[in-house]
């Protein structure tokens, strides 16, 4: 693995215990420049995970607790009339941050979520006819419970898309529990966090993991996967190809960051839950899939 | 309720549906309606949550549908009751079905259920009707043990199974022992078809002219006879009361009396029509196995006909029949009285020529000169009936002037015979053979004369010579016609439309031949060919290793397939790493199809730590030719001779 990530992983582990696999898909996505989506129950550690991450990858933080009653003004910004200067002065809202951890994603109405979705897809933000591009890393961490359904806008599968990736973390187990109760809040520990990367290195990273080699036989293994998804019956809708460049780029992305310069079937096959888990639905019931019924059946595209 | 029995109980209940409704239409209407109404009830039930009855109700419903059912059938046991019980039992099926278990028993009783339509029918559509019935209720069976993918998938596994079981079902038809007999003993009446009886009065032919029904085809060695010469003869009617024909005292014998003349050879597949005598083209000089010629030059079988059969014969279309016998002296006898008129005119004629041919020759001059009307309604005739329709109504079938004909000679003192048969029929281009259908029924006379024997007269084509050249249709007046479903009120789609017709004809016959006609006697030949005597004891030893072998080199050829891993594509690099994988296959590490290389060779190497160098190198090789930059000529040497020798052991 590589060196640095294996320190960033110690680091994060000290806050997030007993949770490497999540801190590694978390890192693994936003390496590859994609947002992230974290489902998961209350007090879980979703929120802790998100500022670690942009702690530990040192950039700047911002949170938005979506409520019903935000509009998307209160996230992109608004332009104020200033006396001083009698005209008006555009003051940014907290999208212009590195890292936006957007909390409760699915309790914003529709139109705000729509309002985070220029801001996701293109990087820039359009407030009142002037667009204004957005700090370079730019990751949105959106978090949503999804048990409790009332008064939610539950997020639309086109919404789902634009996250690469979709974890959950789960309860810890007995040892970690353990330990985390041994030494009571995590506050202290958060702040002791030291920064490992520059957003410079974040940038640098990312272009390196752009460049790392894909086959043309682990391309065609894609293609075998995406097909799959598209022709086999258990599936109400296959995968889009932004869905693909998604899968491909997190595979890059966890290819470089085990310290390879090219990406093998198994970091498709690592990935492939925690990216194509939320573009899929079942087509008997337009549920979800679970994991290992997922897992089982694309482990039947044979390798190419 | 559970979400799982609602989700599976239509596709069940359509299976069964399916399977059934060929057998809708034989049922009593009760049991019908018991049916659909319990099953649509069913259905609602789910949907509405409605009640459904329990246990105490349904064992009611069941004594009393079974009660209801036996005296239906007036209590008697027969194929008929049987049906009829299973529907009833099929009625109340769905409303016990709470767990897989009762789904799967229910799918197999459909499997039974579709068994059963054999019993009634073996047809082509019946057939095809099968197998779509078949391929629903497999398609059924899958989706109610693996409830995901859509119905239409489901569907096409169901197809792929059924493909793959072909060639068993193909070696089984050839090998599996024939029954000799119906199944079960069970004689079918419904099977039969009404053809011509054994008695002829007016109306019994014209009757069978409404009829579509096929009563044999004909196929010909060489070129079929001109529509003149194809009377195929039946029965031959002897004794008459006035009013009816009926057939006289017949007795075998060994060779048919006729002088030579030209022959022709046919062979016949004849439709059951539940009686004896078997038809052949005027006259005979053969019998086929199954029947015994007559002295009347029909050909009679041992026992009447309740399965299609097929035989050859060969005819002479010309012929001399010899003296006249002195047991063919029933051919003048008549009753002594009525018919005053027609009496004196025959004796008229048979006063005035001395010469029989010439007393033939005036009476079809009676008929063609008088205006006689070829008819298929003609009016009822009264107490003296010939006299009635040949002075009154003079409108009739050929019934009516074989019948009159017939009498004239009597009474002339020419022995004259009624013969029952069809005339003509129609050629199928596709197969070269002709159909003859009940509407072909026809009826004619044969009169004896000095020197000539027994010679066909038609009065009905002195009436209407269009019935011999074209058939009925072209005989008839055009407003009898009309009640009549006529290809030619089709106008343009006529051709089209017989096309289809004679092409499914064909289809038919070929099923008929091939698949209904291979008999208990043609398998003892065919099996007799590839050497096996079915009548020592060594034959049917012999045919079960024959079939055990032919089946299990099927399923060994269908489970190569399934266990075989589809390599997509066989360049250098990745033949090479099949080829590793192979041999680790024969150590027992079986790479899965999904399963990446460096995965597997952790696995392996888990399991067998002795080979982790060799595996270790191969693999990165390997990752090293196919996923990373940099894998060079070099690389893919030291990979195939890495590979080449990689010999694995067997564990102990």
């Amino acid at each position: 693995m590589n060196v640095k990530f294996q320190n960033m992983v110690e680091q994060i582990g000290k806050v997030i215990l007993g949770k490497r696999e999540q801190i590694k898909l978390a890192l693994t996505c936003l390496f590859a420049g994609g947002h992230l989506l974290i489902e998961d129950l209350p007090g879980i550690g979703k929120t802790t995970l998100a500022k670690v991450l942009s702690r530990c990858l040192g950039l700047n933080f911002r949170r938005i607790q979506c409520t019903s009653d935000m509009l998307p003004g209160d996230i992109l910004g608004v332009s104020v009339f200033e006396r001083k200067t009698s005209s008006f002065v555009f003051h940014p809202g907290p999208i212009f941050t590195q890292v936006l951890l957007a909390d409760e994603i699915n309790r914003a109405t529709p139109k705000t979520q729509s309002a985070l979705l220029e801001a996701m897809e293109e990087r820039q933000v359009t407030v009142e006819g002037k667009t204004r591009p957005l700090d370079k890393p730019f990751f949105i961490i959106a978090t949503q419970n999804p048990m409790e359904q009332f008064g939610t806008f539950s997020l639309p599968e086109s919404q789902l898309d634009r996250f690469l990736m979709r974890i959950n973390i789960g309860y810890p187990n007995r040892g970690a529990e353990h330990k985390l109760l041994k030494q009571g809040e995590v506050k202290s520990t958060l702040l002791s966090t030291e920064p490992c990367l520059t957003p410079g290195e974040v940038l640098m990273i990312q272009k390196q993991i752009a460049e790392v080699h894909t086959s043309d036989a682990l391309l065609e293994y894609v293609q075998d996967l995406l097909d799959f998804t598209r022709n086999a019956p258990h599936f109400s809708a296959g995968l889009s190809p932004r869905a693909g460049l998604a899968f491909l780029r997190a595979a890059k992305s966890r290819a470089f960051l085990q310290g390879r310069d090219h990406v093998l079937p198994e970091d498709l096959q690592k990935v492939m839950f925690w990216v194509v888990g939320h573009r899929l639905r079942s087509h008997d019931d337009r549920a979800e899939l679970s994991r290992d019924r997922l897992e089982n059946l694309l482990m039947e595209v044979p390798i190419p | 309720m559970k979400a799982t029995d609602k989700k599976h109980l239509l596709p069940i209940l359509g299976a069964i549906l399916l399977a059934v409704s060929p057998h809708l239409f034989r049922l009593p209407p009760w049991i019908v309606i018991w049916c659909l109404a319990f099953w649509a009830y069913v259905l609602a039930a789910s949907k509405n949550n409605w009640y459904r009855p329990g246990r105490t109700i349904l064992v009611i419903l069941t004594i009393g549908g079974f009660i209801g059912g036996l005296a239906t059938y007036g209590f008697k046991f027969n194929l008929d009751t049987g049906v009829g019980l299973l529907a009833v039992m099929l009625g109340l099926k769905p409303f016990e079905m709470k767990t897989h278990r009762d789904r799967m028993v229910t799918l197999f009783l459909v499997y039974f259920l579709v068994i059963t339509n054999l019993l009634y029918s073996n047809n082509l559509v019946m057939s095809l009707f099968m197998f779509a019935s078949v391929l629903l209720a497999t398609a059924v069976l899958i989706r109610i043990n693996h409830p995901s993918g859509s119905f239409a998938a489901n569907l096409r596994l169901s197809g792929v199974i059924m493909v793959q079981a072909l060639p068993m079902m193909i070696v089984l038809f050839f090998l599996f022992p024939r029954i000799q007999g119906t199944l079960f003993g069970m004689s079918n009446q419904s099977i039969a078809i009404t053809g011509i009886g054994d008695r002829l009065s007016p109306g019994s032919i014209s009757k069978l002219v409404l009829s579509d029904e096929i009563a044999f085809r004909a196929e010909f060695k060489n070129s079929i006879p001109g529509p003149d010469r194809l009377y195929w003869r039946g029965i031959v009617f002897q004794h008459f009361d006035g009013k009816t024909w009926s057939r006289g005292q017949t007795r075998p014998v060994r060779q048919a009396p006729v002088s030579a003349g030209s022959t022709v050879g046919y062979t016949l597949t004849l439709e059951p029509q539940g009686e004896k005598w078997l038809f052949a083209l005027d006259m005979p000089i053969t019998s086929p196995p199954m029947a015994r010629m007559q002295n009347d030059h029909t050909l009679m079988a041992y026992r009447k006909l309740k399965a299609r059969i097929r035989y050859n014969v060969i005819s002479q279309t010309t012929y001399n029949t010899g003296d006249f016998k002195s047991e063919e002296r029933t051919a003048l006898i008549l009753p002594a009285q009525g018919n005053p008129k027609s009496t004196a005119l025959a004796r008229s004629w048979a006063d005035t020529f001395d010469n029989p041919a010439k007393i033939v020759n005036k009476a079809l001059e009676f008929f063609s000169q008088n205006d006689f009307v070829y008819s298929l309604n003609p009016p009822l005739l009264k107490e003296d009936a010939i006299d009635d329709f040949l002075f009154k109504t003079r409108k009739g079938y050929c019934e009516h002037y074989a019948s009159a004909f017939a009498f004239l000679m009597r009474k002339a003192k020419i022995p004259a015979r009624i013969v029952g048969g069809y005339l003509g029929g129609e050629l199928n281009p596709y197969g070269n053979y002709l159909i003859v259908r009940q509407s072909d029924a026809h009826a004619w006379v044969e009169v004896w004369l000095p020197a000539r024997g027994w010679v066909r007269i038609d009065p009905t084509s002195a009436v209407a010579p269009e019935r011999v050249e074209q058939g009925f249709e072209a005989a008839l007046p055009p407003e009898e016609l009309e009640g009549f479903f006529l290809l030619k009120h089709l106008g343009p789609l006529q051709s089209h439309l017989k096309k289809i017709i004679f092409r499914w004809d064909a289809a038919n016959n070929y099923w008929n031949q091939w698949v209904l006609g291979y008999s208990y006697q043609r398998q003892r030949e065919l099996l007799a060919q590839i050497g096996i005597n079915i009548g020592s004891w060594k034959g049917p030893v012999k045919l079960i290793l024959l079939v055990l072998g032919l089946i299990s080199f099927f399923v060994f050829l269908i489970s190569m397939r399934l266990f075989k891993t589809p390599v997509a594509k066989t360049d250098d690099v990745q033949r090479c790493y099949v080829k590793f994988c192979a041999k680790l296959t024969r150590v027992g590490l079986t790479r899965k199809p999904g399963q990446g290389p460096v995965d597997f060779a952790k696995t392996a190497i888990d399991l067998r730590r002795d080979l982790e160098v060799n595996i270790q190198e191969i693999t990165d090789l390997y990752v090293l030719l196919r996923y990373a930059r940099g894998g060079d000529e070099n690389a893919l040497k030291k990979f195939k001779e890495r590979v080449k020798e990689f010999a694995p052991k067997p564990t102990i």
